[in-house]
């Protein structure tokens, strides 16, 4: 069984990054070539006295050539013990090398300390053992190795804490106890989780609820691994789970502030808009009734009145159309920018032909994931913007372009309108900030409503302006979907 | 239901603020002949009108949508169940256009609505070219 590709063939640099070259055999090296010198020296010298012998008939000479022989015979007798121990450790000393690299994170004072204390193998394979013992034992995250079966060969100790059955429970259960601790309604989901995990690939399930033993309810997220084979066959699963109940309690909390807020932010509305619906109205028919006693005077006075209602009838729909952006979430889609720009000319025809405007798109814009009433929105602003917020010394020129950056889309609106004042800049994008004054119509929430959208969209926007000459708005929105709870690829074989 | 030679067809108005009643009264009384109009200010009244004795000829009851004692289409519902008031048209009217509360108001079975929009006299033509094309689909 291959659990961990990484663990057992791990890269060259992690090797010597780990420092651990060979350490298990150091110790017996040095016996080695001790021997090798001192067996070589004896036997040498065994060599030359038992030639004297023969030659001078020295009875005592004849004595200690022979022990001299014999000591040598042991010492290379020895040596060659050793160079064998040697031979069979060296695979088990290079296994345990590598997988105490795996993750080898170790400082240079670690290694040396490593290379002194540890100089046995057992030591080492008790040290290893040690710190697996103390990362499984007290991680906050239930591990669960399982057949395909379901059925677990592996719990750490936290599996407890999050499931409610100790880990010789699970190991004990003919099946899958973490699905059968599963809520009901969330039965489904999880079991479609596993499949996905079946197709080869590492999966993180969404958030599901587990009831344990004592009834209390927790909510789970997994990351499901496959467990492959040498022929990279699936043949069991590995789930880290943590307990999200925090977040996800968290996460219904902003939730439900967010629908009061729509339905605060819709009965404001329906309050505001039915008084400002009587103002116009009687105006109205005060006009049509009244208006020849009014005279003049009063019917230009009745204006006023009605040009107030309208001017908070807008500010009304403003506040309820940021709030719709703020709270209400829409599903993206692929946009075609092209697409959203040519509908954004052809409703701003009218604007843009009675300021004579002339707006240019270079070359093609790109297709994002994202929502297109909302690109729509972002474009229309602020091509709306370059074009009413114009010089009126020389006709509006607009250039819509885009450039690429590594998982963004530029999208640059440039104008040759009349600028941003320099200590402006930071305001124009919050709500009811205005550049410049009453004479343009406007409510002074159309740049907040592009921040929040973009900022929605994982994006941002940004200003550059110099006043009397023109600003350019470079709106940077992902060029991907990007699913945050997915495990990176370089983390992947981590699980592996 | 047919109108009376010299008054139009009978309409309930049932809207909770009075100036709104009056407007409507007024861009209905455009009409020709103009409608015989009954009010109430809020889905009590209207229940009270409607059931709290021999039933009303009526053909056309407008209803605002948020009203302070609930929400119209509760009351639209209510006729839609009752044998008396079955075959009457009813037109929505609010100030919101979203299309939840659009959606809402036809699924509990009413025939039109027209927002309250930002234009008086545009609000009252559309007004009345709902009345009388519901008028219409009524007697046809």
């Amino acid at each position: 069984m291959r659990a961990a590709e990484g663990q057992l063939n791990p890269a060259p640099d992690d090797r010597r990054l780990a420092g651990g070259d060979h350490r298990g055999r150091a110790a017996v090296s040095r016996a080695a070539r001790f021997a090798e010198r001192f067996g070589a020296g004896v036997g040498a010298a065994g060599i030359v006295l038992a030639v004297l012998a023969a030659v001078s008939g020295d009875a005592w000479l004849a004595l200690v050539t022979s022990l001299a022989a014999t000591c040598c015979g042991a010492f290379l007798g020895a040596w060659c013990c050793i160079r064998y121990v040697h031979a069979q450790l060296a695979p088990v000393t290079e296994t345990l090398d590598q997988v105490m690299n795996v993750g080898g994170v170790s400082t240079p004072e670690s290694r040396q300390l490593l290379d002194d204390e540890l100089a046995s193998t057992s030591d080492r394979v008790l040290w290893l053992a040690g710190r697996y013992l103390l990362l499984t034992n007290n991680i906050g995250a239930g591990v669960i190795i399982s057949r395909l079966d379901g059925r677990a060969i592996y719990c750490n100790p936290f599996v407890q804490a999050l499931f409610g059955h100790a880990p010789e429970e699970f190991c004990a259960y003919d099946g899958d106890l973490l699905e059968a601790s599963v809520v009901e309604e969330d039965k489904e989901q999880y079991r479609r989780s596993r499949m996905i995990t079946d197709l080869g690939e590492p999966y993180v399930t969404p958030p599901y609820r587990v009831r344990q033993p004592s009834g209390l309810v927790l909510w789970i997220e997994t990351r499901l691994v496959p467990v492959l084979d040498e022929d990279e066959e699936i043949i069991g699963m590995m789930g880290v789970s943590v307990d999200v109940t925090g977040t996800v309690n968290r996460q219904r909390q902003i939730e439900e502030n967010n629908r009061d807020l729509g339905d605060f932010a819709y009965m404001v509305s329906h309050d505001l808009k039915a008084p400002i619906f009587t103002i116009k109205g009687m105006a109205a028919a005060l006009e049509e009734d009244h208006g020849v006693a009014l005279g003049e005077d009063g019917r230009a006075l009745l204006r006023y009145v009605v040009d107030a209602a309208s001017r908070l009838e807008r500010l009304v729909a403003s506040v309820v159309e940021y709030s719709a952006i703020a709270t209400k979430e829409l599903e993206n889609e692929s946009v075609d920018l092209n697409e959203s720009m040519r509908t954004v000319l052809a409703d701003l025809g009218e604007l843009i032909r009675t300021r004579g405007a002339s707006v240019t798109v270079e070359g093609r814009l790109p297709t994002l994931s994202a929502n297109a009433i909302r690109i729509y929105q972002v474009l229309a602003n602020l091509v709306g913007n370059a074009v009413k917020y114009s010089d009126p010394l020389r006709c509006p020129v607009v250039t819509v372009r885009s450039r690429p950056e590594p998982g963004v889309a530029v999208i640059e609106i440039e104008d040759n309108g009349r600028g941003i004042p320099a200590n402006r800049l930071e305001d124009i994008f919050r709500p009811f900030q205005r550049a410049h004054g009453p004479d343009i119509d406007g409510s002074g929430i159309g740049l907040a409503c592009v921040k929040k959208i973009v900022e929605k969209l994982g994006g941002s926007v940004t200003v550059e302006s110099v006043e009397g000459r023109g600003s350019t708005f470079s709106v940077r929105l992902p060029t991907g979907v990007t699913d945050a709870r997915q495990i990176p690829p370089e983390l992947v074989r981590w699980y592996r | 239901m047919t109108a009376s030679p010299d008054r139009g067809f009978p309409v309930l108005l049932v809207d909770d603020d009075p100036a709104h009643r009056m407007l409507l009264k007024r861009a209905l009384s455009a009409l020709e002949p103009p409608p015989a109009v009954r009010e109430a200010d809020g889905i009590a009244a209207a229940r009270r009108l409607l059931f709290g004795g021999a039933a009303i000829p009526l053909t056309l009851i407008i209803v605002d949508l948020n009203l302070r004692d609930g929400h119209g289409t509760a009351l639209v519902s209510e006729l839609r169940q009752s044998s008396s008031y079955g075959a009457a048209q009813v037109l929505i009217i609010s100030t919101s256009s979203l299309d939840a509360d659009v959606t809402k108001s036809y699924r509990a079975g009413a025939h039109g609505f027209v927002v309250k929009s930002d234009d008086p006299k545009r609000f009252a033509e559309e007004v009345c070219a709902a009345a009388r094309c519901l008028v219409a689909l009524a007697a046809s």
